[in-house]
């Protein structure tokens, strides 16, 4: 009958299954977790290899966005453990290495550390992402990315003493392949047409660090000097002129040449001294970089002199023109931060924390532009723009445990900010802008936590914070937030469950308001059912909406082409709610297999409506109403087996389903795909 | 002299004196202890839990038996006591019997051997243990790490969060840290919501394994961030030092540009994405590009402003927002996180 009810039970959660949302390589292991021994070592080591396969349906460039597998053979993961049984091992005492996804998976990792007890640490991260990214699908418009990016990061540390230590660091971050763009290419003076770009990107990151450590009357300072080097050497681009680009505007350029290198060199220091002591701690923090970046623009380009087109009633098709523009100019960004932070413990129940945080940022950059044309005079222009940021914080922290089962936490935070940014333009057309903004923000929280029982554990905290002139109509202004989370814990049943409120109410302007509201509610619980079965339910609401003023500007008659003029009054409302199910089940065979399934739904049911329909004869509330709610629905079940062929070697079959769909169009296009992808393995444990 | 730089000598004496003071008045306090001896947790564990029949204040040292007595009776716990990097201790030989082996998390066992066992007899026993004392006892040796350094003021700490809810000392399944689950699973035992996030369409590769949750967020408690208002997540780490976690992979949007997207630098990256995952392409925080710059850029150029006061876009927009042409904002201004040859991003 038990047996029975675990059936049924299983049967009637399927459809609710979820679990990781990938489904390889297997977490399950095979072979003695004891590994052998090997002269002063204990070895251990399993690798898992094998066919990974995908078949795509509807929008692949969208797959590719999203998820990206392909098919293949793949070392989809490798673990391998050289420790040393008595510490010490010759030449070193921990070789640790894993692998995930080599062997042209898009994401692949490796990680290295080797360790040699008080003498010496190496840690190696190396790290590919295929970064494939589609057109934005507002528009048809922007930019489709094909690219690979390469990231290492080594680190070794010497102990030269039991106080002293050195460190040298390099990190290398590679980002290379096509890239399409649009860019707009000036032939006609005011006029402009909006061209696809091919690039084949050339991005290199190259950094070096000098660190020491040093241990001295119970404090502890780590000082690094680091040089960072990055330049984009993305060089020629070439028009793709093959008509297929959707823009409505098609170019008449019959020849373009562009070259953009930029070098960018940040030297940088960073200090940090920390100390903790029985009734005290503190820890101070200093941080200097200076960004120094120089680069040349040079863009020549041949066509049709745009004076006039469909897109610009003022402008009409002139004759053939070549224009060359050349830009060449400087960027600097110095950087100081700083941090003090204390902790008091004046009571065993009462901990304070005053942290006082100081920054000053300051980017300055100059261009001069040089055009020359074969229609018009020479332009000479220069540009110089500076934005600065100065910001002081306080806040103080008190924790105190009044019982066992009762604690309460308090804030107070205190934000000064004032940032100034000015523009200036001279040559043929002059502008000057200067701007100011300080503001301050107050922020306090007040929480408790209770723990009434061992595994029951209660925390709720509320933030009410008021900041005198946010940055941004976005940005956090009269805000208030609430958090609250239970949590129970015993044995093999875990369950939790989370709120969280932030409201915000924003008046960049007089007469003017914009309001958020987020909501966020989670569930989630692991359950080991017995009889080998586990289960894993996670449940999760998020809604928000935002009410704003919107000053868009629009044809006075509402046709394209008529004179366009400020609107205003319309308000935004963006609205969605997002539900995220997912359940995990795994259970074992007789301890010689295991089946793992899972189910990920994603759902944003927006405000309500389906579908949306755009109609002309109310442009502006059509063209807000329809870009302020976007339904979906994204969906992944997944299923999992391991069987354990002999002790040591262990077969592994997978597939998982993705399937994503949008209940809103742009422009008549409803992006769509559904995608098999699975993989078949083995696991090899010597 | 420039104003960095007057800030950049100004901490640094400033921490100068405060280190020359803190040390001084810290070996009047501790004059005749050693600094091992200032933290000794058995005195706040006797304090606190009333179990001072077995804590004494000060642990003798005759009270330490070391971890070879222990393996008598805990050989499973001993036997892969050598892959735990707290085995260091032991290998070394050197240190003193107070954070050697079992006795230098558990305290001394002499009194846990005499009652012949018994969870209630380990003087450190950490299922026994409120959160503030296990952060404190393992504080006791990791205090000073760097990692570490913010810890106190973390919103773990905050929430008694103990370190055992992530590691685990004899039962740790990843080859580093000793976390009890790996990453992104022990963190998303407790935050639920963000795994929803990472399960979303466009997301960060978490799940994939191409990254940690601690590529981003430091769980020990991070500085505080140098954009918005000071008032974003304690637990963020820091790219190149000072900047946001973001441009330690997104190195081409770190600049400096000649023109800069005011937001990303004042507000930070978080203005238009959503970092851990969502429905919309790119991580932005809504699906119509037009509808995220529009909030902003209302057209009247005066964000923030009140009387008077405020921040100035150089150009409000001057297109139509019924021509489908204008409303991909980005399909013309390319290079909407900085650049160097004009000020509206748009080459």
């Amino acid at each position: 009958m038990q047996r029975r009810i675990i059936y049924l039970s299983f049967f009637l959660l399927l459809p609710l299954l979820h679990a990781q949302p990938v489904v390889a390589p297997s977490p399950d292991r095979t072979g003695s977790s004891l590994g052998s021994d090997l002269g002063p070592f204990n070895i251990t080591n399993s690798f898992e290899t094998g066919y990974r396969f995908s078949e795509v349906g509807g929008d692949s460039n969208l797959y590719r966005s999203n998820v990206n597998y392909g098919n293949g053979l793949r070392l989809l993961g490798g673990n391998f453990a050289a420790i040393s049984k008595d510490g010490h091992g010759p030449g070193f005492d921990t070789l640790t290495m894993t692998t995930r996804g080599l062997g042209n998976d898009p994401y692949g990792m490796t990680t290295v550390r080797l360790e040699k007890n008080e003498r010496y640490s190496y840690d190696m991260t190396w790290r590919r992402s295929d970064y494939f990214n589609s057109f934005l699908l507002n528009g048809g418009g922007g930019s489709v990315a094909n690219t690979r990016r390469v990231m290492q990061d080594h680190d070794f540390k010497l102990s030269l003493t039991k106080w002293a230590k050195l460190g040298l660091g390099y990190s290398r971050n590679q980002d290379t392949g096509p890239f399409v763009s649009a860019y707009e290419l000036y032939i006609g003076g005011l006029a402009r047409s909006v061209l696809p770009l091919d690039k084949n990107t050339r991005q290199d990151y190259n950094a070096y660090r000098l660190n020491g450590q040093f241990d001295f009357l119970g404090f502890r300072l780590t000082l690094t000097h680091s040089w960072d080097y990055f330049k984009d050497d993305t060089g020629l681009a070439v028009l793709g002129a093959d008509g297929s680009y959707p823009l409505p505007n098609p170019s008449v350029a019959t020849a373009y040449r562009r070259s953009e290198p930029m070098h960018i060199r940040t030297p940088g220091w960073f200090g940090n001294l920390t100390t903790s002591r029985r009734l005290w701690a503190m820890n101070a923090r200093m941080t200097y970089s200076k960004g120094d970046q120089n680069f040349i623009y040079s863009e020549d380009a041949t066509g049709a002199s745009m004076a006039k087109s469909p897109i610009c009633s003022n402008c009409g098709q002139g004759p053939v023109a070549t224009v060359s523009t050349n830009v060449a100019g400087a960027a600097r960004r110095p950087f100081a931060a700083g941090d003090l932070t204390f902790s008091l413990f004046p009571t065993k129940k009462l901990t304070v924390v005053s942290s006082t945080s100081a920054q000053d940022t300051r980017t300055d950059g100059t261009a001069r532009q040089l055009q020359l044309s074969t229609y018009q005079a020479t332009k000479n222009i220069f540009y110089f723009s500076h934005l600065g940021m100065g910001r002081v914080s306080d806040s103080l922290d008190a924790n105190y445990r009044v019982t066992k089962w009762l604690g309460l936490n308090a804030e107070y935070l205190y934000t000064e900010r004032w940032v100034d940014y000015i523009f200036t333009r001279a040559g043929t057309t002059n502008s000057k802008a200067y701007n100011a903004l300080s503001n301050h923000l107050n922020a306090g929280t007040f929480g408790f936590r209770l723990r009434p029982f061992q595994p029951l554990s209660i925390n709720v905290d509320s933030t009410i914070g008021r900041d005198n002139s946010a940055y941004t109509p976005l940005s956090p202004a009269n805000y208030h937030t609430i958090r609250a989370r239970v949590d129970y814990h015993l044995n093999h049943m875990r369950f939790g469950a989370s709120y969280r409120q932030l409201y915000n109410l924003n008046a960049p302007r007089l007469f003017s308001y914009n309001t958020q509201h987020s909501r966020d509610i989670s569930a989630n619980g692991s359950f080991a059912l017995g009889g080998n079965w586990w289960l894993d339910l996670n449940y999760s609401k998020a809604h928000i909406d935002t009410f704003a003023d919107l000053f868009v500007e629009l044809p006075v008659s509402g046709a394209v082409g008529a004179k366009i003029t400020n609107v205003r009054g319309y308000s935004g409302a963006y609205l969605s709610n997002i539900h995220t199910a997912s359940a995990t089940v795994r259970t074992t065979i007789k301890e010689r297999g295991t089946i793992y399934f899972g189910y990920n739904l994603v759902r944003d049911a927006g405000d309500g409506r389906a579908a949306l329909d755009l109609g002309l004869q109310n442009p502006a509330s059509a063209y807000l109403a329809r870009s302020q709610t976007f339904p979906m629905t994204y969906q992944a079940p997944m299923a999992r087996l391991s069987i354990r062929i002999s002790p040591k070697t262990q077969w592994n079959a997978g597939w998982e389903f993705y399937r994503y769909n949008q209940q809103f169009a742009f422009f008549g296009y409803q992006p769509y795909y559904r995608a098999h992808t699975g993989y078949t393995s083995f696991t090899f444990t010597f | 002299m420039s104003t960095h730089r007057l800030l950049a000598w100004g901490v640094t004496v400033s921490l100068a004196g405060l280190v020359l003071f803190l040390s001084t008045s810290a070996r009047a306090a501790d004059t005749g202890k050693s600094s091992r001896e200032t933290k000794n947790p058995e005195a706040t564990d006797a304090a606190d839990s009333g179990r001072s029949s077995i804590i004494a204040a000060k642990p003798d040292p005759a009270d330490f038996v070391g971890a070879q007595a222990c393996k008598s009776c805990h050989p499973a716990e001993f036997k892969v006591f050598y892959r735990n990097p707290h085995f260091k201790s032991i290998a070394s030989g050197k240190e003193p019997p107070d954070i050697t082996g079992c006795e230098g998390c558990h305290g001394p066992a002499k009194a846990h051997i005499e009652a012949k066992g018994g969870r209630t007899t380990i003087p450190r026993a950490f299922t026994l243990m409120s959160p503030a004392k296990i952060i404190e006892t393992c504080l006791n040796c990791h205090a000073n790490e760097f990692n570490r350094a913010n810890i106190r003021r973390s919103e773990h700490t905050e929430h008694d969060v103990a370190c055992t809810a992530c590691h685990s000392n004899h039962h740790s399944t990843t080859p580093r840290f000793l976390l009890a689950k790996s990453q992104p699973e022990a963190c998303y035992q407790c935050h639920a919501d963000v795994r929803s996030q990472f399960n979303m369409p466009s997301k960060h590769r978490v799940n994939e394994g191409f990254m940690a949750c601690s590529d981003c967020h430091n769980p020990h408690g991070g500085f505080s961030p140098t954009f918005g208002m000071g008032k974003t997540s304690k637990m963020l780490v820091q790219a190149h030092g000072n900047d946001e976690p973001c441009l330690n992979c997104h190195v081409d949007k770190r600049g400096p540009f000649v023109f800069e997207h005011q937001v990303r630098n004042v507000d930070g990256c978080i203005s238009c994405h959503r970092p851990h995952g969502s429905t919309n392409a790119k991580l932005l925080v809504r699906a119509s590009v037009a509808a995220l710059c529009l909030e902003c850029h209302t057209g009247t150029g005066d964000f923030g402003a009140r009387n008077g006061r405020g921040i100035t876009v150089p150009d409000s927009a001057t297109h139509s927002m019924v021509d489908p042409h204008y409303q991909h904002c980005t399909g013309c201004h390319v290079k909407i996180h900085g650049s160097n040859v004009h000020y509206r991003f748009l080459r």
